[in-house]
């Protein structure tokens, strides 16, 4: 994993340090709310419902052993002794003062760890494929890119006062499990005819209230020249993008108005005009960088899988576990592992601060020190040998962590909805804990197979519900909460966006709903067929006379 | 309102449009706005266009005053309000497709906790909004020692820079 | 029509309610009742404390018809009960699941 530098802890420790004053300013009275605010949120800082909330990142989904161990620390000593993690691989606390703010900042900082640029109007922390490094499918490891992209976006002299916030998300995979196509700017690695490595570029995906899916502005960036790219595409988004409409602010609006070709046309005259020695990715900084990230040799082991059947010829829950929260890694013999953090009837997304030091402990003895964060909410043990799974996965039984659901109709993405948000028009969380009890029957959900839920609390849609196989959305009717059913939503390689199927409902009204979609899925499926194959094969309409016909 | 350059050193007041400056400002005489430039001169008047500034809105087009930069004393950038950073990328622009050598004002609504990145983005001086201090805008200019990206005020440009050998090796 | 004005402390984030003789409360309780009439002073108060960095963020919650006094609106209750969901999602904090 990366660790920094003097040089990089010695802007962190100065960060904190300016954080500090600019707390005792605010206090003063020196700096206004209005001027704060934004200060704050490029901290990480915001006010929500019931108290301030710090939005912690975790880079590029990465996390020691000992990180998650700080973050239990905070949770237990600032925070009411839990943690949330969101769909943006971060890590949310949500009842901190500001006065003790600094003091968390400076406890983070000891492991690396801060909240810089995790809000506000600025490059946002970049996020990554939560496999990378261990998937079998992976070109290469997407962290290193996203750590030379961290460092330049840190405090960006030229690009942190944004029209709008900005993400990026790299995947050195094809099965992109970073959602790329729903970011500002996605890149993936890949390889030219030629063999060099280097880019495709999507600018202009985002949900919220017009969703786009990323169009391909760029089939093939050298890697070395990544910076001098993204450069100019910040420059061309600053001084064009609109700043008269909060809701037309993002990039996705400035390269749907141009047109992505005319979009692309002014970054690349934009690039043209950049030196290009002067943001040129250094071959030696990339090596020590990837020297970070290596994996230490495993040594495979194929013999692994045949023992591991034995346990779980023995074990049925092991076997649905295995099954669902595992996946191949690159290393014979090894596996990596999904730790749920949806339990059944729980918040999406929570985990305790004896939960997270449980995870640390167990990363310490099954998965080299690594944890990773998903974007769905789900913690990853990424090096673990197959043949500790069965000790792993009992282990994590003990904590209430072992919910063999990974992709299933209960793994589902909620946001924190109306329950901490300032901005939302109704509650999520409740709803994900009614359906999630609601289809808690394990040999059901495996029946049903791989289905994503997803709920956002409005429609700046931090639940990914536009990108849900069904997704529900809560807006508010005079003063009621009512929720929008969307299908056909894909957060992976095939992304697209989920259509309305037709009037909201009450909360029960969309219990019922779901169930009806699903058993009308059930249905019409043919053998092995997954919801999207159904929905893809079928379209709207089956769905929609079950749900409105009768009504 | 009293002027601070990049190095924490004043510079006098800024005078209004129509007022003589004086002293002179970063040599200009006169500060006009970019109407004013257009009307009164051309850009061959290169003897008085090195008396003049500038005073640019966010909303004013450099590439219609392309040819009077080479000859300018300065220019001023007004922030319309502090979070709006299109200054910062007109600055960088200003620097490198207009060729401007001069020095570059910060006027308007910005903050002091702006300073580093204005003088990063090639600002050379600042005109200090009424609600601040001179001091405050001085110590913020000592915040950081290091940044990560090429830039002016002699930072190390971390990506540049040979950094340390890793502290520790992966995991494991 | 009648409303409370609320905010949330500066320092420590906390919702806050308007009292008499202008004092903040953490008790909804303690909330001094305004008419429509009485709102716009009431805003003013508000914003005086804002000004004073003892609050920000202070607005008027509608309130029910009738008594005691309840807010109209979800969101509003959920500031003045917590979050309606676990406290902090005890399922997860027993023993192993089913
Ligand atoms: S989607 Fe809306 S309600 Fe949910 S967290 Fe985001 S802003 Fe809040």
């Amino acid at each position: 994993m990366y660790t920094y530098d003097t040089l990089d802890k010695a802007l962190l420790n100065q960060r904190v340090a300016e954080f500090r004053e600019q707390v005792k300013r605010r206090i003063a009275g020196e700096l206004t709310e209005d001027q704060f605010k934004p200060l704050r949120l490029m901290n990480g800082l915001y006010l929500q419902t019931h108290a301030y909330m710090l939005r912690v990142a975790v880079p590029y989904g990465t996390l020691s052993s000992d990180q998650m161990r700080k973050f239990a620390y905070i949770a237990r000593t600032y925070d009411r002794g839990y943690g949330h993690f969101t769909t943006r691989q971060n890590i949310q606390f949500n009842w901190i003062e500001l006065g003790s703010t600094p003091d968390i900042l400076y406890d983070l900082s000891e492991v690396d760890l801060h909240a810089i640029q995790t809000s506000g109007n600025c490059i946002r922390n970049v996020t990554a494929d939560p496999f990378a490094g261990a998937a079998a499918d992976e070109l290469d490891d997407p962290r290193v890119w996203s750590e030379i992209i961290r460092q330049w976006s840190t405090l960006h002299p030229e690009f942190s006062f944004l029209p709008r916030k900005f993400k990026i998300a790299v995947t050195g995979a094809d099965a992109d499990r970073a959602a790329i196509k729903f970011h500002d700017i996605g890149l993936k690695i890949v390889r030219n005819d030629a063999g060099d490595l280097g880019f495709q570029v999507f600018v202009g995906g985002g949900q919220g209230r017009t969703p786009f899916v990323a169009p391909l502005i760029r089939p093939f960036l050298p890697a070395k020249d990544i910076l001098r790219y993204l450069d100019a595409a910040l420059r061309v988004y600053n001084q064009h993008g609109r700043r008269d409409n909060i809701y037309k602010a993002r990039i996705k609006i400035l390269v749907d108005s141009l047109g992505a070709d005319q979009f692309s046309l002014d970054v690349e005259r934009e690039f043209e005009k950049l030196d290009p020695d002067l943001l040129a990715v250094n071959e030696k900084e990339v090596e020590r960088i990837r020297d970070m990230f290596a994996l230490p040799y495993l040594r495979p082991d194929t013999d692994a899988q045949a023992g591991l059947e034995q346990a779980m010829e023995q074990s049925n829950p092991l076997r649905r576990w295995c099954e669902t929260n595992t996946e191949v890694h690159k290393v014979p013999g090894y596996a990596i592992a999904t730790v749920s953090l949806k339990p059944v009837g729980g918040i999406p997304g929570d985990a305790t601060a004896d939960q997270m030091d449980t995870v640390a402990d167990l990363a310490d003895r099954y998965s080299l020190g690594e944890i990773r964060v998903t974007y769905t909410q789900n913690l990853v043990l990424p090096h673990v040998r197959v043949a500790d799974l069965p000790l792993l996965w009992a282990a994590l039984d003990q904590i209430s962590l072992a919910t063999a659901n990974a992709g299933l109709v209960t793994d589902i993405i909620a946001c924190p909805g109306l329950d901490y948000c300032t901005l939302a028009n109704a509650r999520s969380i409740p709803l994900a804990q009614r359906i999630s009890e609601r289809f808690a029957d394990l040999d059901a959900q495996h029946n049903i197979g791989p289905l994503d839920i997803r709920i956002s609390g409005c429609i700046n849609a931090c639940g990914h519900h536009h990108a849900g196989h069904i997704g529900i959305l809560g807006v508010d009717k005079k003063g009621v909460e009512l929720y929008q059913l969307t299908l056909g939503g894909q957060g992976n390689r095939d992304s697209a966006i989920g259509k309305i199927l037709g009037p909201g409902f009450d909360e029960d009204g969309i219990i019922g709903a779901v169930e009806n979609v699903i058993a009308t899925y059930l249905n019409m499926r043919t053998i092995g067929e997954t919801f999207s194959e159904t929905l893809q094969r079928k379209g709207h309409s089956p769905f929609k006379e079950r749900l409105y016909d009768h009504t | 309102m009293i002027i601070l350059d990049t190095k924490g050193q004043a510079h006098g007041e800024r005078r209004g449009f129509s007022e003589q400056q004086e002293p002179p400002l970063f040599g200009a005489t006169a500060i006009v706005s970019a109407a004013a430039l257009k009307e009164r001169f051309a850009p061959t008047d290169t003897d008085s266009l090195a008396h003049t500034g500038v005073s640019l809105t966010v909303d004013d087009d450099l590439s219609d005053m392309a040819g009077y930069f080479p000859h300018l004393a300065m220019v001023e950038l007004v922030f319309s309000q502090f979070k709006d950073g299109r200054p910062f990328s007109t600055a960088v622009v200003l620097r490198r497709d207009f060729e401007f050598k001069g020095a570059i004002l910060a006027a308007g609504d910005f903050l002091p906790d702006q300073a580093l990145f204005l003088l990063r983005a090639g600002f050379s001086a600042f005109v200090v909004p009424e609600q601040f201090t001179a001091k405050q805008f001085k110590s913020a200019l000592l915040a950081y020692s290091v940044a990560y990206q090429p830039g002016l005020g002699g930072a190390p440009d971390l990506l540049k820079t040979l950094r340390d050998p890793p502290t520790a090796v992966a995991a494991g | 029509m009648s409303y409370v004005i609320s905010a949330n402390r500066l320092l420590s984030g906390s919702i806050v309610f308007l009292a008499a003789d202008e004092r903040w409360s953490e008790q909804f309780e303690d909330a001094h009742i305004f008419s429509s009439d009485e709102l716009e002073d009431a805003h003013q108060i508000g914003q005086r404390a804002e000004k004073c960095n003892f609050v920000i963020g202070s607005y008027a919650v509608e309130l029910k018809a009738g008594t005691p006094a309840v807010p109209k609106r979800l969101k509003d209750s959920i500031r003045r009960t917590g979050p309606t969901v676990g406290d902090h999602n005890p399922r997860t904090l027993g023993g192993p699941e089913s």
